[in-house]
Formats: structure tokens, sequence, C-alpha cells
């Protein structure tokens, strides 16, 4: 690598710079210093970035997977009975055929009694009970092994349908038990039944022909209407899970971006400019950074209280940091310097200009949420939109000097704090959950949480009105 | 690695620990120990002071940034005396682009022996090297103080190895004759000085 052509005259030059030294200005290391502030809260900023995407992903995934959902609720009866129509076919009960036409007029005709149409005579002119009973005939000796009580009169399958209709067991279930089963059926588990393979024939008042289910022993299904017993085994595992999901209580986290949203108004901005130049040869600034980190924990309790709408409340600890360049420190009594930024003006007049230094702002709240929640997806995995108010009690406020050269300057809540004590904000996000066991389900909650209110007081002459975006989990237990 | 202690009672180890984690005092520490050296560094590539400072603060970003991957195989000094010819090669390569190197080849230059640099204010002889155009600058550097072959320094500029070579016969006559009028107006300044005594 080296090759001395001439040495005694490139030695002569490398000899004459080899202890030499230049004293460089003395701003270089300002200029350093601030462009290395500059380039650790832009890495900060990326960090962030990386947050609010993951969180603007989450909340794009969950919208996306609710549509499908409400989509696919509304559509769902349709499917239902294109299904009932392939699943009969392949059965060999060929011979019964959903007559819809005949379904919908019956439907038309609604207003009649059924106990009406039911005493009505099989004279042909009602199709939907030709058909039905002509399908009941082909499959007849699996109604004659059967035996109900009270229920003697459907042996001959030909007066099958108005047996039933007429001992009145359907006009019973449709006053008693409608709702808790088919109804939600239709919209709900429908498919499930039609698995099952099960025949079932079934109207309510006001639908008169929902379901045609396939059914191995329909009539004992009608008349297990009557009975509890009956009543929860043709009820949904599932259901009966989502109605044990009455209470839980959760514990839980979030991290995310945190935007001050900090103006500082004209007149304390010129005040303390004034206020501090009078004495200060170099002008004071802080500069803060864009956006700093959010994190919270706590715990939720929630109850359901409908079938799709939920309530929770709880108690978090959240804390907002946010770094700041600084060459503002004040003085205490004891001449101690302490950290301090241009945003608090006028909490102190005894200010004193350092060389640019790093500050870390944090505050510190506990909050008290309440919320609403939707259930848009309610299945193992569900999907809910959540949404509402959090009152926000101030706790601390902390200006901590990142080299520790300085004291850190701390507002603690009260009438001396530059802080308002209560503050409001509001909060939504989108809950996905996933039922680990009966009792237990984990949750990413992408959220988002605005101060409706300044956080602190009018009369620093500066607004806060904290932003935050972020990503939480929470572990969830099932009363 | 050395272990000696330096600046804050900090060893050389404990300053780059601090750096990697971003200790804004190790760093300054870092930069008080070596930016008055490296600073005559910048100084000999640059053409004037506040461009010698121009590359010594983007030569500390560097250093600062990428001080984790400093695995400790050459002394701390060389390391960064290296990024900042790096840093002060990539500015120059710029102007370089703009106007490129030619042969020089006409230029002969005698092996003068010895030409008494001691005599010279170390701001004189870096105003003589800020003086040479950008190519002789950047070969005369690389060749004489660096100790980089022809070869290595045509590849680091993307020049040919004569070029290199003619480059730095031109800085050197031009160098001569610098030194050679700085010469006349040492003695004429002492000769005044005495005459006045």
């Amino acid at each position: 690598m080296k090759s001395k052509v001439h040495p005694t005259y490139e030695e002569e030059w490398k000899e004459a710079f080899a202890h030499a030294e230049v004293v460089p200005a003395s701003s270089l290391w300002t200029s350093i210093d601030l462009q290395l502030s500059h380039d650790e809260s832009g890495q900060m900023k990326k960090q962030v970035v990386y947050y609010q995407r993951m969180a603007a992903a989450a909340v794009i995934f969950a919208v996306g997977v609710g549509s499908f959902g409400v989509w696919y609720t509304y559509n769902a009866p349709l499917k239902s009975g294109n299904s009932i129509e392939r699943i009969s076919k392949d059965k060999g009960i060929q011979n019964l055929e959903l007559d819809r036409t005949s379904i919908q007029k019956l439907n038309g005709e609604k207003k009649t009694s059924l106990l009406d149409r039911a005493s009505a005579k099989t004279d042909g002119t009602n199709n939907i009970r030709g058909k039905t009973t002509d399908a009941i005939n082909k499959t007849s000796s699996i109604y004659k092994r059967k035996e109900y009580p009270g229920s003697e009169k459907m042996v001959n399958p030909k007066d099958q349908m108005g047996a039933i209709f007429s001992s009145g067991l359907l006009t019973r279930y449709n006053t008693q038990a409608s709702d808790s089963i088919f109804t939600k059926n239709r919209i709900g588990n429908s498919k499930r039944v039609v698995s099952d393979e099960r025949f079932m024939l079934a109207h309510n008042a006001n639908w008169p022909v929902t379901e045609l289910a396939l059914s191995g022993s329909p009539i004992q299904e009608i008349a297990g209407i009557r009975n509890t017993t009956k009543k929860t085994e043709v009820m949904s595992e599932s259901k009966m899970d989502k109605i044990n999901e009455g209470w839980w209580a959760s514990v839980g986290g979030s991290a995310g971006s945190y935007d001050p949203q900090t103006t500082t108004s004209p007149f304390a901005s010129q005040a303390f400019q004034s206020q501090t130049n009078a004495a200060l040869s170099v002008a004071p600034s802080s500069t803060r950074a864009t956006i700093g980190t959010s994190f919270s924990f706590g715990v939720i309790l929630g109850k359901r209280i409908a079938k799709h709408w939920l309530v929770m409340s709880g108690v978090n600890y959240m804390n907002q940091s946010i770094a700041y360049n600084s060459n503002i420190a004040v003085l205490d009594a004891s001449n101690q310097s302490i950290a301090f930024v241009a945003d608090l003006a006028g909490r102190s007049s005894n200010i004193a200009t350092t060389s640019p230094y790093t500050i870390n702002n944090i505050n510190e709240f506990v909050s008290v949420p309440f919320q609403a929640g939707y259930l848009i997806i309610d299945r193992k995995a569900s999907i809910q939109v959540n949404a509402g108010v959090s009152a926000d009690l101030f706790i601390r406020s902390t200006l901590a000097d990142a080299s520790g050269r300085l004291s850190s300057y701390r507002d603690s809540a009260g009438d001396n704090s530059a802080f308002q004590t209560l503050n409001w904000s509001g909060v939504v996000g989108t809950e996905l959950s996933y039922k680990v066991t009966k009792h237990y389900r984990v949750s990413l909650v992408p959220g988002f949480r605005y101060s409706f209110n300044s956080v602190l007081k009018s009369t620093t002459g500066s607004t806060l009105n904290p932003m935050v975006w972020d990503l939480g989990f929470r572990f969830r237990y099932i009363f | 690695m050395s272990k000696r202690h330096i600046g804050f009672m900090l060893s050389e180890k404990e300053l780059i620990e601090g750096c990697a984690k971003g200790d804004r005092a190790a760093q300054k520490a870092l930069y008080e120990l070596y930016c008055r050296k490296m600073m005559v560094t910048c100084q000999r590539y640059a053409k004037s002071s506040p461009e010698a400072e121009d590359i010594l603060q983007e030569g500390f970003m560097k250093v600062f940034t990428n001080i984790k991957a400093f695995r400790g195989e050459a002394q701390l000094s060389t390391w960064i005396t290296r990024i900042m010819i790096n840093t002060a090669l990539n500015l120059q390569r710029q102007k370089l682009y703009l106007t490129p190197m030619v042969d020089a080849s006409d230029l002969v230059i005698s092996d003068e022996g010895e030409i008494g640099l001691s005599a010279f204010h170390v701001s004189d002889l870096i105003n003589m090297v800020q003086s040479l155009p950008d190519g002789c600058r950047m070969v005369f550097n690389l060749f004489a103080i660096e100790g980089f072959g022809h070869k290595e320094i045509g590849d680091m500029l993307n020049i040919s190895e004569g070029t290199s070579k003619s480059q730095y016969n031109r800085a050197k006559c031009l160098l001569r004759s610098k030194l050679e009028l700085e010469k006349r107006r040492y003695e004429i300044v002492s000769n005044k000085a005495i005459n006045n005594n």
C-alpha cells in the first residue's frame, strides 16, 4: 500500500502535518449536536410511523372483515334456502321440492290464521301443503316408527300437516320460542341446521314458512320445542357460549405514537421572548420532536347488554413522552439549573440559557374510559368497534435532561400546576379477538384517542391536545 | 484496543461504547479529543476553512452513526481519519466529475532533496495545499501524506495511474514555486525586522 517514491520529500510533508492541530469553530459542536438530535427524533419518528402503519393496517383489516361479515349476515337466508334444496336432492328426497312460489304465496297470505289454514281440507288448492304432504308420504316410514305423547294424530302422514297445525304445537311454538330458535337459526345458524341433515318444516307468525331443514325425526324436533331440554339441544354450543359472555374483565396494554398538538399563543411567546431577551445574550429556544411515544396499561370490565352491544369501563395508567431540544433552563433558589421548555413560558421568571441539550418530557395520567362496543362479527374470532370518552386524571409532568446534567422539572396535579387535573378525550378503536378457551379471549386493539380539551391550563398561554394512535393487546377473562 | 484513559476519565473503549449507545456526553468527549487533529486533515483536502468545517461535521456524523461497526482492528484515530478522508473525497468527486483531471506529463520534476518545511508555519503550509487545483490537491494528499500508491489513488479517484502521477508532479511543481515565494516573503519580513531593530 505504501510506496515511497520520494521518501525525503513525502516524509517531510508528512512530518510537517503529523502533530499539527487546528481548533475548529466553537459553533461546530452545536451544529453536530443539533444534527444528532434531529437524526434521533427522525429515528423515533420512523419507529412511530411503523406502529402507526400497523394500527392503520389493523383498522383497515377489521373494517374489511367487518364489512364482509355484515354482507354475509344479510345474504345468509337466501343461501340457506339454496342449500336446503341442494341437500334435499342429495339425500334422495327428490319428491320434496321447495316450491318457492308456493312459499311466497303462503307468505303473502300470512295474515290468514294458520289454524284456519291447518283445518282446511287437503283439497289441492294449497300447493305447499300438497307438495309437502307428498314428501311426507315418501318418508312416512320414519314417522310411523316414532311415538310422541299427544301426537297420535300424526300417524297418518296424509293428515300430518293438519294434525300438526291443529295440535297447536306450532302455534305454541310461534308464541313462545320462535325468537329463541328459529329466528336466530334463520339468521345465524341455518347452515348448521342443514348440515345436521334434519328435516323440519316450521313456520312463524311473521314469516309463515321460514325454514325447511332436513331432519331424521321432524316431529320429535317440533314436539321438543316445548321443553327446555330439547331447546337446549337445538341451540348451538357457540350460541350458548355467547350468552355466557355476559360479564368479562380484561388486562392489557398498548403502545403507539403521541402527537402533543401544542400551540403557543403569539402573546405568550412574545412575552417570553421579551422577558428572557432582556437578560440573555442567546435567544432562548426549545424545539419539540414532531412525534413522541405513548403507552398505557390497565384493566377493563365489560358487559354485553344486547345481542351485539357491549359497555365497558376500567382504569388505565397512561404515559406520553416526547423529546425536546432546548437551550433554556430555570434556576432554583440555590441557583441550580433545572431543565425547562418554552411551552411552559410564564411558569418561571428565573430563566437562563445553556448549550443545547435534549429533554425527555413525560406526562402521566390515570385514564378512566367509558366505551360502548358493537360486535360486527360475534364468533370464535370476533370483531367489534368501540367508541366512547375517557376521563384522564393528570398525575404529573416531568422534564428530564437526557444527559443528566440538569435537574428535572416536575409539575404535579393541583392548583399550582400548569396542567388541568381532569381532561376528557374521545376514544375509538377496533377489537379483533379470538376465543382461546371457554373463559379466555385474547384481542388486538388498534385505537385512536384525541383530547377534547387542552391539557394545559389557559394561564400558560399554550394549548396541548394530545392525539394518540396505538395498538393494544388484551387478555380477557369471561365470567 | 487501547485502554488508556482519555477526556473525562473515560477510556477509549468506554467512549466508543457510550457513542454507540448515543450518549451525548461520550460523543462530545470523542469530538473534543479528535476535532483539532481532524480539522487539519479536513483543511488539507478542502479549498477553504468553511469547507473543511463542513467535511468535519459530516465526518463526525458518520463516525457517530457507524461507530457500532468499529471493531477495533485499527486505532480509533486511524479509523476516524479514514472516514474524514472518504468524506472529503466524496465531496471532491463531485467537483472532479465536472472538471476531470488530465495528464500533465510534460512536467519533469527533479528530486530536490530536503526542502526545509520545518521553517514554515503549519497554517501557511495548509494555505499552500489549499491553493492547489482540486485534482492536484487530492493526489498530493493521498500520495505524499497518506502514503497511498498511484494505482490505489487511481482506483479511488477513478483516474488512471498515469494521471495520478502527472497530477502529483504538477502539485509538486506548484508547491515548489509557492514554497520559494513563501521563503522570499519570510526573508523579506525577517530582514525588515532586523533593519527595524
